[in-house]
């Protein structure tokens, strides 16, 4: 009995040991181990060749119902649909006639383009003319989204179920509302000044709103109106129906349409933005006039101007009758787009963005075998529409969507966005404290353990955070500084980091620094000061924003890393709060600018290579110098690159060096340059970054891009498989 | 002396007048594409669009006051209202700055487009697509002028025969362009029988050796150069029977034959010798129609030619591009008739460069 406990016990410690040994072995970053992309500009050829085995999966969010009819009937096809874009109808307010040419404009009568909403059949379009690639759409709000899917879905149904197709309905408005307006029915037809009424539809021609303009005109003749149906594409109308004068009587029904593509969690800003002058200064926008109810709720919304998620459940409740009485735009459908794959492939594929959009698709995707089993390694042969038509550089290179696929496989956020839902999941630092000032409309999801919320009646921000750069002296300009009787901030977010952020490898074998992070805050600022040797223009507006709202870095402790983060700006979502403070075209929490990652060195060169006008990182600046667009992977700008880091390496360089001298030793900085030479030398680029895969190689004019998987990343590959599952309520 | 002045004074005038078409046709060009400048406002509302969607619609504005977001619209907008210059009236001299860069050749700075190794310089731009559109054009084309040559010698001499008859039946398949039976062919090859790439300039990833970089690039050519003759050989290969048909029944060549002379040297002679200006005419037209590239059968290929790159600056309003590609077009189309001036000289003995009426 003994020797059988001795023995269960050498079993149990086996055992463990195993599990460990397992646990040591268990892959790291990325189930693939190549990733190779090529153009495919034929979207029915790219689904042929995924049908035909010669790749695994197109990327591109194809709207065509032929070709979703034959994905869907090939059962060694797979695809994932996304949504975010939207069809609707704007109106044209302007009258009761237009100013500019006495034309009787029915549309300015709320009453009647609120009966629009009963005339059309939305179940038509999304399943008839869009062919099934789409929901029908009732108000400003993405269906399919978090406000009304799951906040106020109750709200919405019952603007669904109110504003159901009734044509009857909407016949019996346009009778009694456009007598008033003068108009008398000749015949069946409507009549005003001895004339028909004519109603200008500009149609768009590029997409399926080309047979929904012309469902909808002829819905309208039905009604005893004429149409003059204008085809134009995008370009060619929007002089017209968004900056020419509404009162100039062009146009009476654009077919709009609209992209997001990322989840919005807050669509509280929709209702002015759609609706009134505050959304926009275009001449269209300044002609609503609103019912001073929706107005005041609608301003609301736009500023967040609430206490708590209940009153915001009464102010959206209020603005989302009001819009459908207010319709200045008659919302058709959600678009749903798809892309298709081979059956034994899966990935984690963003809701609004697809699998282009997903910010975790180098993570999670993989191969299954015939069982469904997950295997490790294998090629995944991708095709997109178009790639590399920008160079890429993170600070203001491409921002192509189709580019921004591989840029997110090699880089990483702070954080990875729930392909779900939208909201974060740390991926750099281990958790999070929201304060938050007393009032404020923020929110936890219980589900995100990583993320604390507090509230406290006044968030102090401390003196020695900083709040501003001084270009000249490369200084910071802290908050005591800026602010000598002390400042507030509306949250505060402190992000802790493991211990490990400092032994994390990047692709040239160099490892994170807290002089990458330090960077990260500076040159986002510093590029919009005139003082700057890297002063671009293009940089002071996104500045200025965000000014209006920032105050201030602290780094708390610096090994393991705490960072706080003081701002006047926050979101419903604590979680979403936490990691968007410091944005400025990029993150402070971890380098990924706006364009993809680059750590301190890499980003270096092109500060260098830009102070001795040899090359600019933005494409305005590049074309007012006349010199190459920054790119590190190709081109022109690679030998400039290369220039500079020859420079960097003999003089053992550091950048922004008042300050940085602080966080950057001579030892660091020789051995970055070394290891980046050598790096170099063997990729030819200096796309360096973190993420699971590297860039092996780009071929610009072949537009191919080959992407390895990164062997010496550290978290293991199973971290954000979970976010293949559906999303628990 | 006196011929030599003739000449010269000749190539002046012939010179001035192309040069003067050249820059009419340029200046046309440049006005009808900006729509008289019209353009301009599409311009404005497209960029003015394009970035207020950006900065309204990006969640991680929330937060930024309205006024902050609106006056970020207007800067960047203006921004890029500067860069493209419609901070500037068209009329006149943004125009001419179009006319002049394009004409000096110095081509300029693309307005939207990048090279594919990321410059802004037009030259750049065209300059990295033009391999991929001569060595699949130039290679297609030279292939069908010359088989479409040899055969038409080969039909006139057997005039009436099955073999000329049947090539007079097939003719009419000419009336599809290449790119249509591109699509078979891709069909056949690629999808069903998987034996040829579906398109693209090589493998992928590309071969990192030269030779296994041409092989590869040869396989790529197979189908595009196929797609091409299939759809021109039939039509050329009738229009050279018929001239040569024409050439072959004139008194001389009746004469020949009755001499005895052989077939082949009549052919040489009495036939190629007086249709060798209209056979260098054609070549060298369509060896400067290579610089063009082909926009649907590119697409359909997936070949990154220029007239891919040329849809591209046309779908993006990109002037500088557009015009870079025909002014290029223009001085390549002015030399070669100028040029054909001399060759016809040469190789004809009734044309004489100067010589004035008879």
């Amino acid at each position: 009995m003994q020797l059988d406990r001795r023995g269960m016990k050498w079993v149990a410690v086996l055992l463990v040991a195993l599990s460990v040994a397992a646990g040591a072995l268990a892959r790291t970053g990325a189930w693939l181990d190549e990733v190779v992309i090529s153009e495919e500009n034929n979207l029915g050829a790219a689904v042929a060749r995924v049908a035909a085995g010669d790749s695994d999966v197109f990327i591109f969010a194809l709207t065509d119902a032929a070709l979703f009819a034959q994905v869907r009937s090939n059962p060694d096809l797979g695809y994932v649909r996304n949504v975010g874009s939207t069809s609707e109808l704007t109106l044209n307010p302007v009258g009761p006639t237009f100013p500019g040419t006495g034309a009787l404009n029915p549309f300015s009568v709320p009453r009647i383009r609120e009966a629009l909403n009963y005339l059309v059949d939305r179940d038509y379009v999304a399943n008839e003319i869009m062919g099934g690639l789409a929901l029908p759409k009732y108000t400003c709000l993405n269906g399919p989204f978090t406000d009304a899917s799951v906040r106020y879905p109750d709200i919405y149904n019952l603007i669904v179920e109110a504003y159901a197709n009734d044509p009857a309905k909407a016949e019996a408005i346009f009778n009694e509302e456009m007598p008033k307006l003068g108009a008398t029915k000749v015949d069946g037809k409507w009549m005003y000044g001895g004339k028909p009424v004519n109603l200008i539809f500009l149609i768009r021609v590029e997409d399926e709103r080309k047979r929904m303009g012309d469902y909808v005109a002829g819905l309208l003749e039905d009604l005893g109106f004429e149409t003059t149906r204008l085809y134009r594409t995008g370009a060619e109308s929007s002089p017209i129906w968004m900056n020419g004068d509404p009162a100039a009587g062009q146009w009476n029904v654009y077919t709009g349409g609209w992209v997001t593509t990322a989840i919005a969690r807050d669509q509280g800003t929709n209702f002015a933005y759609y609706y009134t002058k505050i959304g926009r200064s275009d001449p269209l926008w300044q002609v609503y006039e609103n019912d001073p109810a929706y107005l005041a709720v609608a301003e609301k919304l736009w500023n967040n101007d609430f206490n708590s998620m209940a009153e915001r459940r009464d102010l959206f409740e209020d603005a989302m009758w009001g819009a459908m009485k207010e319709s200045y735009r008659v919302w058709m459908v959600d678009r749903t787009a798809f892309s298709p794959f081979v059956k034994n492939f899966r990935v984690a594929a963003d809701v609004a963005g697809g699998i282009y959009g997903s910010q975790a698709w180098g993570w999670t995707a993989h191969f299954v075998d015939a069982a469904g089993k997950r295997q490790e390694g294998g090629k995944l042969r991708v095709l997109v529409n178009s790639m590399l038509s920008n160079p890429w550089n993170a600070i203001a290179g491409s921002n192509w969507v189709y580019d921004m696929f591989p840029i997110r496989g090699t880089g990483e956020q702070a954080w990875v966005r729930d392909t779900r839902d939208g909201l974060v999941w740390p991926l750099v630092f281990e958790r999070a404290e929201v304060t938050a000032q007393t009032g404020l409309p923020i929110a936890s999801d219980p589900r995100h353990t990583w993320c604390t919320l507090k509230f406290e009646t006044e968030i102090k921000v401390p003196a020695d955070a900083w709040y501003d750069f001084d270009a000249k002296t490369q200084k910071w300009i802290t908050v005591g500084e800026a602010f000598p009787n002390g400042t507030t901030a509306k949250t505060k977010s402190v992000i802790y980091y493991p211990a490990s952020l400092y032994d994390k490898p990047l692709h040239d074998g160099t490892k994170v620094s807290i002089a990458d992070i330090v960077l990260a805050m500076i040159v986002p600022i510093d590029r919009a000061k005139p003082d700057s040797k890297i002063y671009d223009e293009s940089a002071v507006p996104g500045y200025k924003s965000f000014m209006k709202v920032h105050k201030g870095y602290r780094i708390a402790q610096r090994s393991p890393l705490i960072l706080e983060v003081y701002s006047d700006s926050y979101q419903l979502d604590a979680e979403l709060t936490a990691v968007n403070g410091g944005v400025v075209a990029g993150s402070a929490l971890f380098p990924y600018y706006s364009q993809g990652p680059a750590f301190w060195h890499t980003l270096t060169l092109g500060i260098l290579a830009e102070e001795k006008k040899l090359a600019a990182f933005g494409a305005t600046k590049a074309g007012k110098l006349g010199v190459p667009y920054t790119s590190y992977i190709a081109g022109p700008s690679l030998d400039i690159l290369r220039a500079m880091m020859l420079e960097c390496l003999s003089t053992g360089y550091r950048p922004y060096e008042p300050t940085m001298a602080e966080f950057l030793s001579l030892s660091e900085a020789v051995s970055r340059w070394t290891l980046l030479e050598n790096f170099y030398k063997k990729v030819g680029h200096f796309w360096v970054a973190s993420g699971p895969f590297y860039l092996e190689k780009a071929y610009p004019i072949e537009k191919v891009v080959v992407l390895k998987r990164f062997a010496d990343y550290k978290l293991p590959s199973e971290q954000f498989m979970f976010l293949l599952d559906p999303l628990k309520p | 002396m006196k011929s030599l002045l003739a000449v010269g004074r000749y190539l002046i005038v012939r010179t001035l007048m192309v040069g003067i078409t050249l820059v009419v046709g340029c200046y046309l060009i440049v006005i009808i594409m900006n729509m008289g400048g019209k353009l301009d406002d599409v311009r404005r509302a497209e960029i003015r669009s394009n970035v207020a969607s950006a900065i309204f619609l990006d969640p991680s504005n929330r937060g930024i006051p309205a006024d902050a977001l609106k006056v970020m619209v207007d800067e960047l907008a203006e921004l890029e209202y500067e860069r493209l210059g419609l901070d500037r009236p068209f009329f006149p001299w943004r125009s001419l700055e179009y006319l002049f860069t394009a004409l000096s050749l110095k081509l300029g700075t693309a307005e939207q487009l990048t090279s594919d190794t990321g410059s802004r310089s037009v030259a750049r731009i065209l300059s990295e697509r033009l391999p991929a559109t001569l060595v699949l054009f130039g290679t297609s084309n030279l292939l069908l002028f010359f088989l479409a040559i040899q055969f038409a010698l080969f039909l006139s001499r057997r005039y009436g025969s099955l073999v000329d008859r049947t090539m007079v039946g097939l003719a009419p398949l000419s009336s599809a362009p290449g790119w249509f039976y591109g699509i078979f062919l891709i069909l056949i090859f690629a999808a069903v029988l998987r034996v040829l790439p579906w398109g693209g300039l090589v493998q992928v990833p590309p071969p990192d050796t030269a030779p296994a970089y041409a092989l590869s690039l040869l396989e790529h050519m197979i189908l595009p150069v196929l797609a091409i003759t299939i759809g021109a050989l039939f039509a050329n290969v009738y229009r050279w029977r018929t001239f040569f048909l024409i050439y072959s029944s004139e008194d001389y060549v009746e004469l020949a034959k009755a001499k005895g002379l052989s077939a082949r040297g009549i052919q040489r002679r009495y036939i190629m010798r007086p249709t060798l200006p209209t056979i260098i005419t054609s070549l060298m037209l369509i060896l400067i129609g290579t610089w063009q590239g082909q926009i649907i059968l590119e697409t359909v290929f997936n070949w990154p030619g220029l007239g891919r790159q040329y849809l591209a600056a046309v779908n993006l309003n990109d002037t500088p591009v557009i015009l870079g590609t025909l002014v290029i077009y223009g001085y390549l189309l002015a030399g070669t008739l100028l040029l054909l001036e001399f060759i016809y000289a040469l190789v004809d003995p009734r044309v004489r460069v100067g010589g004035g009426k008879v």
